[in-house]
């Protein structure tokens, strides 16, 4: 038995396929480059392939990882070079390496991701005063409240832990679009969705209550010149606790 | 790769949006300069369904297989994509270069059921394109369809520029080259339609004249004068020259999201030898031709390596009736079993050979057993020419159940002519005596609950079948015959049974002359799509609809038609005469069974086309 562990982005039209649709996508793909993956014992088996924690419908990453386990040893050059062609379009493996025995799981030593996100600020503002009063916020270290779906149903938390930075590395893309880059936690313990952390920080800056919807707020209550949009989010990396990037 | 034509944003706040997105493995993508022609072949029901018929799969690897073509997919919009859509004014738009559909040249609907109709009407308006032909320009794509449902082609035939009627592997590209021609010699709408009408089994609506008589009866179909030339009193189907050698994809695109039938599917023949007196398909497709199994397993062996699926499903009306199943699922095997692909035996005829052949490909889990005996008494059964008895269905189950099967479902209909009560007790009946079946093989032993279920539709009379001329019941009496079964049907057996309402309206329809499109149009106008999901059915609208155009649904669907009627479907022939099917309709009084073709030709009249298992037989 061998591991092979792949590196691969999610991108384009592949960002709408599901992660439970992204196992079928390799089994297929195992199939049709007769890769001998091995397979789960008992009445329904299934092929040994394990990816990192879900991506978001939606977003885009270059930071998936899948873990196949095959029968045999086999060239990984080889094997990636045939993952690239018979895999869709949007799914594209970056690199391969085979596991030592023992190895874990490629989420164990995650911590945190880098995204890069892009948002349209408001009309009335310029992305210099947008980011300056981000890190402000950000530097006062004041609780960030917003709601956050867990396991145990959706409540209003202080996410300011959860985020390392935001706003950072910040450029102009066109108007009034900015791209930026935010690290935040992620992993199996704690986790903070790029979206919930934008919505929290949005929210706080122009003091809408984070239980309201903006449409709920009585009028002069909030700074609407802070009302903005996330367009998109992309994965880069995955960071361990000493934030360095995973392989 | 193109830029997807609607936004993230709303594509994010829907429903399954990997039903817009295009781009799966397989799916076409051509270069400009690479065809002359640009169309779509178009599924009026959403995605998901659409990507699991076969037919209509096919039908897209076979035309981006011509030269200078490029046929792109264009799907309904799920209700809550389509509202989103209209109120950000973005038109419909195909999947793979995710361009607004009417900037095409043709669209190509495939008709597979007659609820699906309001959703045509829907997409050609969410496309802006006109919805009826007569108001179409130059600027318009060309709109025409095909398929099951299109053989009675006047409920639509405002609708549509054209019909091919029959088999498209040979008409269709024979259709777009003829397009093509007219495209490059630059002709205009109505000198191309003219051109394309030449082609054998094309049908163009505006060429004929419909009449009614003084009650309001459809009266005659026949070519305008001025188009006596080219529009053929009758128009024939087409059938593909030869089955062994016609078209058989080599690749087939693998959805990314979940589909209905979504493993790779092996048409082992086509047509059905057996000639049940209720079903359209066992009379449009025939005659019966089949597949050799060396040409079935080469191209097994090709879409498995460019698709990767882990099942394979023989594809057919009636399994058991293909004459080298045995072999054919050994040579199969060989080359499933090292790739752990599974094989599914669908419609089989349960005999001990079938549960030999399920039990080497493992196909059935010991979970699901199908059977349909359609009419609960060998009265019934014999009169719609069901050629399954009591005892084969029980020595069947006695087989299954000591082999370890514990659930059974039985398929039945309701509705059917000539039906009494008794038949129905006889459903309610033979499900008891299979119960009883399974509590005698596990007397005095611990066994698992049987899971027997009843499963019932209504029968819809359909156009080219011997009882096209029968009456529907209406909904109170389906309710009542319903009821019927249930109140004889013990507990321990599940019931279910079909939405009275969808079937009564799919019988107007099915049945209908050319005044029908006003009441689709009408229905449509009042909001109606997806009229094939119950939940948006709405049988009010419709009957709205009805009135409206001084119409009674009661005069499609429940009025005993003449034998010596016109029928507004006359004019299409399929092959099988008018005569064979009265013939067949005498039998069905008289309870006589016709025997299926492999036995002996009963002489329908597809004999004339000279092909699959009417070749050598003797006629009478
Ligand atoms: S002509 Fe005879 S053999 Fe051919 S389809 Fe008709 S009944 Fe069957």
């Amino acid at each position: 038995m061998e591991k092979y562990r792949i590196r691969f982005c999610k991108e384009g039209r592949a960002k709408y396929i599901s992660h439970l649709d992204l196992l079928k996508v390799f089994t297929r793909c195992g199939r049709r480059i007769d890769l001998d993956l091995e397979y789960s014992q008992g009445f329904n088996p299934h092929a040994e392939i394990v990816f990192s924690a879900p991506l978001p419908l939606g977003m885009t990453s270059e930071a998936e990882y899948v873990d196949l386990q095959l029968a045999h040893e086999t060239d990984p050059d080889k094997l990636l070079e045939l993952l690239k062609r018979s895999l869709p379009s949007g799914i594209v493996p970056l690199k391969i390496r085979k596991l030592e025995p023992g190895e874990g799981s490629v989420m164990k030593p995650v911590r945190f991701a880098r995204y890069r996100l892009e948002a349209r600020t408001g009309e009335n503002i310029t992305p210099e005063i947008f980011f300056d009063s981000v890190k402000r916020c950000l530097d006062s270290n004041e609780p960030v409240m917003t709601a956050k779906k867990s396991k145990s149903g959706t409540k209003v938390v202080d996410i300011r832990p959860m985020i390392v930075s935001f706003g950072t590395d910040f450029k102009v893309v066109e108007g009034n679009n900015v791209s930026f880059e935010a690290v935040l936690a992620a992993g199996n313990e704690v986790n903070l969705r790029p979206e919930v952390a934008f919505k929290g920080i949005v929210d706080k800056l122009s003091g809408t209550d984070p239980s309201k919807t903006p449409e709920d707020a009585a009028p002069g209550e909030t700074d609407d010149s802070f009302l903005c949009e996330l367009l998109t989010a992309r994965k880069m990396e995955f960071l361990d606790f000493e934030q360095k990037p995973l392989w | 790769m193109s830029e997807l034509y609607l936004p993230d944003s709303m594509l994010l706040s829907v429903e399954k949006p990997g039903r817009y997105i295009g781009g799966e493995l397989n799916s076409v993508i051509k270069a400009d300069g690479q065809y002359d022609v640009h169309m779509a072949m178009c599924f009026a029901d959403v995605y998901d369904i659409g990507m699991s018929h076969l037919g209509f799969k096919l039908l897209y690897h076979l035309l981006n297989d011509q030269e200078r073509v490029w046929c792109e997919r264009v799907f309904a919009p799920w209700p809550d994509l389509e509202d989103k859509m209209r109120a950000g004014g973005y038109r419909l738009f195909t999947l793979e270069s995710q361009c607004e559909a009417r900037t095409l040249d043709m669209l190509s609907f495939s008709l597979q059921y007659e609820m699906s109709y309001t959703n045509v009407i829907n997409m050609l308006d969410l496309a802006g394109v006109p919805v009826k032909s007569k108001d179409r320009d130059e600027s318009d794509p060309i709109v025409f369809c095909g398929g099951p449902s299109a053989n009675n082609t006047e409920p639509m035939a405002e609708f549509f520029d054209f019909y091919n009627l029959g088999e498209g592997e040979e008409m269709l590209p024979e259709i777009v080259e003829v397009y093509r021609q007219c495209k490059l010699a630059g002709k205009n709408r109505s000198e191309t339609l003219k051109e394309i009408a030449h082609v054998s089994g094309v049908y163009v609506p505006a060429f004929y004249d419909c009449t009614f008589d003084e009650s309001g009866m459809f009266a005659s179909l026949e070519p305008k004068p001025e188009y006596a030339d080219i529009a053929p009193k009758r128009i024939r189907k087409r059938l593909v020259s030869d089955f062994e050698r016609s078209y058989l994809p080599e690749t087939m695109i693998v959805p990314n999201i979940e589909v209905v039938h979504d493993r790779i599917m092996l048409e082992i023949f086509r047509g059905c030898t057996r000639g049940c007196r209720f079903c359209q398909a066992g009379f449009i497709y025939r005659p019966v031709r089949e597949r050799t199994p060396e040409t079935l397993v080469k191209a097994a062996k090709k879409l498995l390596d460019s698709t990767g699926y882990e099942e394979i499903s023989m594809l057919s009306l009636s399994t058991s009736d293909y004459s080298r199943l045995g072999e054919l699922t050994d040579d199969l095997l060989e080359i499933t079993v090292p790739k752990r692909v599974s094989i599914a035996l669908p419609s089989l005829r349960l005999d001990s050979f079938s549960f030999e052949l399920m039990e080497k490909v493992s196909a059935v889990r010991k979970s699901g057993l199908t059977f349909a005996p359609e009419a609960g008494t060998q009265r019934l059964r014999d009169i719609i020419n069901k050629g399954v008895n009591e005892e084969d269905l029980l020595r069947s189950c006695r087989t299954a159940f000591e082999g370890g099967w514990s659930t059974v479902k039985l398929y039945f209909m309701l509705g059917l002519p000539f039906e009494t009560d008794e038949d129905l007790i006889g459903i309610a009946e033979l499900a008891h005596k299979v119960l009883a079946l399974y509590d005698e093989i596990h007397a005095g032993r611990k066994a698992r609950r049987p899971n027997i279920t009843v499963s019932v539709s209504t029968f819809v009379p359909k156009p080219f079948t011997p009882f096209q001329w029968a009456p529907q019941i209406p909904v109170p009496e389906i309710i009542r015959r319903q009821n019927v079964i249930k109140e004889h049907l013990s507990r321990r057996v599940s019931f279910s049974w079909h939405d009275p309402e969808t079937s009564v309206l799919e019988g107007a329809i099915s049945r209908g002359d050319r005044r029908i499109g006003d009441v689709i149009y009408d229905v449509w106008k009042a909001g109606a799509r997806f009229d094939a999901w119950q939940e948006f059915l709405d049988y009010g609208r419709w009957m709205e609809a009805f009135a409206k155009n001084g119409l009674h649904a009661e005069d499609f669907n429940r009025r005993e038609r003449g034998l010596d009627e016109a029928l507004p479907w006359d004019h299409v022939d399929v092959g099988v005469t008018k005569a064979f099917l009265k013939r067949e309709l005498g039998r069905a009084q008289q309870g006589i069974v016709t025997p299926n073709c492999a036995e002996k030709c009963s002489g329908c009249g597809v004999q004339s086309y000279g092909r699959g298992i009417c070749v050598g037989k003797i006629q009478n």
